[in-house]
């Protein structure tokens, strides 16, 4: 076995438990490490073959569209833990349905 | 590339760090493992000769999100712990053993298609390499990224300002969450003398990027991870900017990148083709907006989202 | 290039890039004139699908590759007649939910406060027609995850208890769908070498992971439009969220993951997906038309009877799909009739629901007998869309169910044509209940605080959704610039 392949198949371990997580786990903060680790497995899948590519370095595009789904991952990590947090004040009682301050 | 020793305990490290990010029952604990997860991921990506993701890793997925994380927890888990209580109530058992065996099958479906698919074809490394040869950029990543690809990277920024609103409308109306910590004198000294470290070296990465590992992700998550860092220690408070102003930086990066979309528009080009004398300018330029909308939108994000108060209205009655 | 058609290329682009710009704009000029930058690029919005839709009516499908990168290296935009005519889908919804909002923001009024509508507005519009237009299935993950960001944003924005709830369900399945389809995506790639969606077919054929990698990406496609059993998300979401966002939701955000679900099948046809995977989309799409009548009959509220309206009305769009290999022209123009008639019909529903709402202080249909005498505009719009929901002509949706009942006829399927046919029904059953308790007599005499707000944005949407079959030639003639045969 190569290398690329054993980490391809981490990869695909990682989309399992992440999904795993976002269905069977409840709360939102493991929601969404569960997310993160299913982006990094895809992640980890794409490189793995950028890795394989016989050319004089790895295949940049699967790196480049790696990037991008980082970014985009952490954009969702913010977002969902906002929520999260709102979500939570909410349920203390002491939410307000109050204006933003522009 | 074969396997090394080093390979095994690499992908050990990383499924024993992911299973116990999930199944930890301390959500302080679980966060750790998922921060080394991503620690010991960026070293993955060296071994897998891509030095560009594991800095973007590095900063942004173990450095960005464990603060997010961290900083959410912390909110979540104080209080009378209802509300956690409350969002950790237990999935019925049914759906956990659907659940269960749903993703077992994905796993299976997964590594077939992997065993059954050579995983050394040759896809559009060819031509992504010719490409940025023929276009005179020398790392092929950011040619992928800011010209063969830039529609992507475009919708891209817009997602990071999107999240940004979103984390902003969330906050308006919720109470403040976190004060900020007062800093410690010499805390206050060592972060004011990295301040400019961090900021010389995200500009190197800007400009290394056109040429070697390193550019606009990378870059401005370190920025961003400076600025968090700083916010942290309570020293931004002073500095704070003017809403306005800042919505206007926030949104900068995405309204010159649209622009830079729009100029080739306007002279007759099709969208983002960047006229050809002017290509590395160009492309440079787009990757310095886009590490400071990074940076800006990253440390944005942690603020907006824990540090800095709501000046807004009390809520309706 | 002074041909008049050489700019339709760029059309697309603009549909994109413009109504992004105008949501970054309203963003940097905050509170005060965040609504009148982003009316200045919703009118832009309308004006630019009118321009593309005319440009393919009149010189045939339209394509551009962005910065004159060929695929499968670059990401093209396309724009067949599908395409143009879900673009105006969102054109037509979107003005409405931009007119409503506006109307809705007066002082003292719901939106007021909430400036933040705005720009995520313009974005999540932007984001569908970047779904739409693309041509590339990763730039379509992009994509999914702008309107997914935005969505939930917009849904949130009421900051109620049950609509945070709402927004955290619907942003965990939809970053759920949309890593699912990204994984796929990935193993598209590795089998294949290409992100392009004109070159799947070949990518597909005879590769077992390039398979699994399709059908990842249906997988993650079918949460997103919440067809069933995936809809779990989606009467929660669309019943709590503001009306505007609502409208948006139902009508136009569910259809833009259906658009790409169908561009892959077809894309697909000749290897993986066969007639197997389309039969199963189709039998969820009819347990999905019983099962959302049947919740939307038993529920107690107005938006949520809408919002399971919704879950039944995707389930007419996937059971169409078996016919779509034998009699791709007639089932393509049911697909964009269905789509086109219910999501006006939709939106119109849910802007005249927050009308009434407003006016009764809640949706429970207990306590809205009478209502529809204080606000007759709205329970006309409702009467209108019901038109529309019962698939009687001439609307858009009678013209499609006949158009499906023959095919499935003519082609031995006549278990789809039991359906469409029952789930109109059932659709007349739910339909005349809210009816019945908007237009009882009070049983109480007090008159309600008038208030100013009428949904003057419904009855257009609706009128022109129950009438739609008066444009048939029009999309006739766009749907003649489209092939959904395959190859």
């Amino acid at each position: 076995m190569s290398a690329p392949l054993l980490y391809a198949l981490v990869g695909a371990g990682l989309v399992s438990l992440g999904a795993w997580g976002l269905v069977v786990r409840t709360h939102p903060v493991r929601k969404t490490v569960a997310a993160n680790l299913m982006g990094s497995g895809a992640f980890l899948i794409l490189v793995s073959a950028a890795r394989a590519t016989p050319a004089e370095r790895p295949d940049p595009v699967p790196h480049a569209l790696v990037l991008t789904g980082i970014v985009v991952t952490m954009a969702t990590t913010a977002v969902a833990l906002a929520l999260a947090k709102r979500r939570a004040a909410a349920s203390e009682g002491h939410s307000g349905e109050g204006a933003s301050d522009g | 590339m074969n396997v090394a020793v080093l390979d095994v305990m690499l992908c050990a490290g990383l499924v024993w760090c992911a299973v116990s990010a999930l199944v930890k029952r301390d959500l302080f604990a679980s966060i750790v493992m998922f921060i080394s997860f991503g620690l010991l991921s960026a070293l993955a990506w060296i071994r897998l000769a891509a030095p560009d993701i594991a800095l973007a890793e590095a900063a942004i997925g173990a450095g960005a999100t464990g603060a997010l994380l961290l900083d959410a927890a912390g909110v979540l888990a104080r209080g009378d712990g209802s509300a956690a209580e409350d969002a950790e109530r237990r999935t019925p058992r049914s759906a956990n053993v659907l659940g269960t065996i749903a993703a077992g099958a994905l796993f299976a479906a997964l590594a077939w298609a992997l065993l059954s698919t050579p995983l050394d074809a040759p896809r559009l490394a060819a031509a992504a390499l010719t490409g940025a040869r023929e276009v005179g950029i020398a790392n092929p990543v950011t040619a992928v990224l800011l010209d063969f690809r830039g529609y992507d990277t475009l919708l891209e920024v817009a997602v990071l300002l999107l999240a940004v609103m979103g984390v902003m409308a969330l906050r308006s109306g919720a109470p403040v969450s976190v004060a900020s910590h007062a800093a410690d004198p010499l805390v206050r000294l060592l972060v004011g003398s990295l301040a400019p470290a961090v900021l010389l070296a995200a500009a190197y990465l800007v400009w290394a990027g056109t040429s070697s590992p390193g550019g606009a992700f990378q870059s401005g998550a370190l920025l961003g991870a400076g600025v968090i860092v700083l916010g942290l220690e309570g020293m931004l408070q002073p500095m704070r900017v003017h809403p306005g102003a800042s919505r206007l930086l926030l949104a900068a990066g995405l309204l010159a990148f649209v622009a830079a979309a729009l100029e080739p528009v306007a002279a007759g080009r099709a969208l983002l083709q960047y006229a050809p004398y002017a290509r590395k300018g160009v492309i440079l330029a787009v990757e310095g907006i886009l590490a400071l909308s990074i940076a800006t939108t990253v440390a944005g994000l942690f603020l907006a989202s824990s540090v800095t108060p709501d000046r807004g209205k009390a809520g309706r009655p | 290039m002074a041909e008049p058609g050489a700019f339709a290329p760029q059309l697309l682009g603009l549909a994109i890039v413009v109504p992004l710009a105008a949501g970054a704009v309203s963003f940097a000029l905050g509170r005060a004139r965040a609504m009148a930058a982003a009316l200045l690029g919703a009118a832009a919005a309308v004006a630019l699908a009118a321009a593309v839709a005319w440009s393919v009516a009149t010189g045939g499908a339209v394509a551009l590759d962005i910065g004159s990168w060929v695929p499968p290296l670059g990401i093209r935009l396309a724009a067949d007649g599908l395409s143009a005519l879900f673009l105006v889908l969102a054109a037509i919804v979107g003005a409405a939910v931009s007119v409503d909002a506006a109307l809705a923001s007066r002082p003292g009024a719901d939106v007021a406060d909430r400036w933040l509508f705005w720009p995520l507005w313009l974005f999540l519009w932007s984001a569908v027609n970047g779904l739409f237009l693309t041509a590339d299935v990763f730039n379509a993950y992009v994509c999914l995850e702008l309107i997914g960001f935005s969505a939930v944003a917009l849904v949130a924005s009421k900051g109620s208890k049950a609509a945070l709830d709402a927004a955290l369900s619907y942003l965990f399945a939809s970053v759920l769908g949309a890593m699912t389809y990204l994984v796929g995506v990935g193993l598209v790639y590795l089998a294949s070498g290409t992100l392009a969606l004109d070159a799947l077919d070949s990518a597909v054929h005879g590769s077992a992971s390039a398979r699994i990698g399709l059908g990842l990406m249906l997988a993650g496609l079918v949460l997103k439009t919440a067809l069933f059993p995936a809809h779990f998300w989606l009467p929660t979401a669309h019943s709590s969220a503001p009306p505007q966002v609502s409208a948006a939701l139902s009508g136009v955000v569910v259809k833009s993951s259906y658009l790409l679900a169908v561009r892959l099948l077809v894309a697909a046809t000749g290897a993986g997906s066969g007639p197997g995977l389309r039969l199963t989309l189709a039998a969820l799409g009819a347990v999905a038309i019983v099962w959302g009548s049947a919740m939307a009959l038993a529920s107690q509220r107005l938006k949520l009877m809408i919002a399971y309206s919704t879950v039944a009305q995707v389930g007419y769009l996937f059971v169409m799909l078996p016919l779509l290999e034998e009699r791709a022209a007639t089932v393509g123009l049911a697909i964009a009739l269905h789509a086109l008639s219910h999501g006006m019909a939709k939106a119109a529903m849910f802007l005249a629901a927050g009308d009434i709402a407003d006016a009764a202080g809640t949706d429970r249909f207990d306590a809205l007998a009478g209502v529809g005498r204080e606000r007759p505009v709205a329970a006309l719009s409702l009467g209108l869309a019901g038109v529309t929901m019962l698939g009687l002509p001439p609307s858009g949706s009678f013209a499609a169910k006949w158009l499906v009942v023959q095919s499935s006829l003519a082609s031995g399927q006549w278990w789809i044509a039991a359906v469409v046919v029952g789930g109109g029904l059932l659709a007349a059953l739910y339909v005349f209940r809210a009816l019945a308790s908007l237009l009882a007599k009070p049983d109480r005499s007090e008159a309600r605080t008038p208030k100013p707000r009428t949904a003057w944005a419904a009855l257009p949407l609706a009128a022109v959704s129950a009438t739609l079959l008066l444009a048939g030639p029009a999309i006739s003639r766009l749907m003649a610039a489209t092939s959904l045969a395959g190859r």
